[in-house]
């Protein structure tokens, strides 16, 4: 065993480390190599552990059994109301939560609520229902001479005049409207059905000319270029 | 035999004079139970190396040469009966997956019932060790309650008190020798 001197002994001060075991692993193997061999080492740490174990058993035999003492801090107390109390406890955090929980839960039941009043539609007797066709385009507009119209109709005595004649516009499945009523009141010698329909505005454009006499063979009127025409006299009448 | 030194005592004993070995062991049997808990840790592992300690002492007293202090030469025995205890403990705890989480570490066999007369001694003990913790400076003191008493490790010790770890050291290995020299002047008579 080595006899040495304590300045010389460079683990001097790992005594107290190794002792605690707060000594590295690798520090400690070369720390019990040297103590198995320095005798100033192993002396030393003997008397240290000896002062150690005696306070050790101080501690253990004076302290260890007394009760942990119980420590009551006497906190100021605060006096807080009723409303405090309960503004504490329903605070934005407890609140928002369970207002968005009743909200949910009451919309839900409206669901199901409504649902259940509701007819099982699937097994009464519905009315049919009338639908009315679509409404379709004008198939044609024929364009008929007023003349042509009393021929057709054998109704010349009630014939308009020249310039009031108009086309007649015929739809198919057309309920009358306001245009109808309004060529009712306008021309009422006109029998309008249900299915037909005067266009107005187109009256004018398609007037005849005053130089075409295209009504010569009809007209039997007298007419002034008659008079000063020698060679053709005027029928007589 | 009571006046008589630890080698005459050794020599007695190697002479197959078992009240002599008897008295070597009532002399050192709690300096090598400090040693060996200082070591060890543990109170219970402490009292088993002590154990294995004197029994290795006195098969081996032939081989005592008087070339060292007997103290010396059961420090010695006892250092490596604990370095062979905790390679033991290594080794079954490898075995055993760490079962022993050193959650013990500090923990000690229940005291028997000791007879008044060791109680008496036990007491007046402590009343010396507080005596001598109390001589010591304050901060040689603060240290070894620290680290004692409120277990605190080095670093923690070293944060508290804003001072380096190697100061911390220092403090408590001169706190411990000085404790020691103080309990030496002071010997408590052991019955």
């Amino acid at each position: 065993m080595q006899k040495h001197e304590q300045k010389t002994c460079p683990f001097g001060d790992d005594i107290v480390s190794y002792m605690y075991d707060e000594m590295p692993t690798g520090g400690q193997l070369e720390f019990e190599r040297h103590l198995a061999a320095c005798e100033v080492c192993t002396d030393d740490f003997a008397a240290v552990s000896l002062a150690r174990f005696e306070t050790y058993d101080w501690k253990r035999v004076e302290f260890d059994p007394l009760a942990t003492p119980q420590i009551v801090i006497p906190y100021p107390q605060q006096t807080v109301t009723f409303g405090e109390r309960i503004w504490a406890w329903t605070s934005w955090v407890t609140v928002v939560p369970v207002l968005a929980t009743i909200m949910m839960a009451t919309t839900v039941g409206l669901i199901f609520w409504t649902n259940s009043r509701e007819p099982d539609i699937s097994q009464e007797q519905v009315d049919p229902v009338n639908v009315a066709p679509p409404l379709n385009k004008p198939a044609a507009v024929s364009v008929v001479p007023k003349a042509e119209v009393a021929s057709n109709s054998g109704e010349t005595d009630r014939i308009p005049r020249l310039e009031h004649v108009v086309r007649r516009v015929v739809t198919k499945n057309r309920p009358s409207g306001p245009k109808s009523q309004f060529a009712r009141r306008l021309y009422p010698n006109v029998r309008l059905g249900n299915d037909m329909a005067i266009n107005v505005t187109s009256d004018i454009k398609h007037a005849p000319r005053l130089g075409v006499r295209d009504d010569e063979e009809d007209d039997k009127s007298l007419r002034l270029a008659d008079l000063f025409d020698e060679t053709n006299p005027p029928p007589q009448r | 035999m009571l006046n008589l030194t630890d080698e005459e005592l050794v020599e007695k004993a190697v002479g197959s004079d078992p009240e002599a070995f008897g008295e070597i062991v009532r002399r050192w049997e709690r300096k090598i139970f400090a040693l060996c808990f200082g070591m060890l840790g543990r109170e219970d592992d402490a009292r088993d190396a002590c154990q294995e300690t004197f029994i290795a002492a006195y098969r081996n007293l032939s081989r005592f040469r008087g070339e060292a202090k007997v103290s010396s030469w059961l420090h010695r025995i006892a250092v490596n009966q604990c370095l062979t205890t905790k390679r033991r403990q290594k080794t079954r705890s490898e075995d055993f997956l760490n079962d022993d989480d050193g959650s013990e570490e500090r923990a000690f066999v229940a005291a028997p019932h000791h007879s008044p007369a060791i109680r008496a001694e036990v007491s007046e003990r402590t009343a010396v060790v507080r005596q001598a913790v109390k001589a010591l400076p304050a901060d040689l003191r603060e240290v070894i309650v620290m680290k004692e008493f409120e277990e605190m490790t080095f670093q923690e010790i070293s944060d508290t008190l804003e001072i380096p770890l190697s100061t911390v050291k220092s403090r408590l290995y001169t706190a411990l020798k000085q404790l020691r020299m103080k309990l030496e002047r002071t010997p408590v008579e052991i019955l």
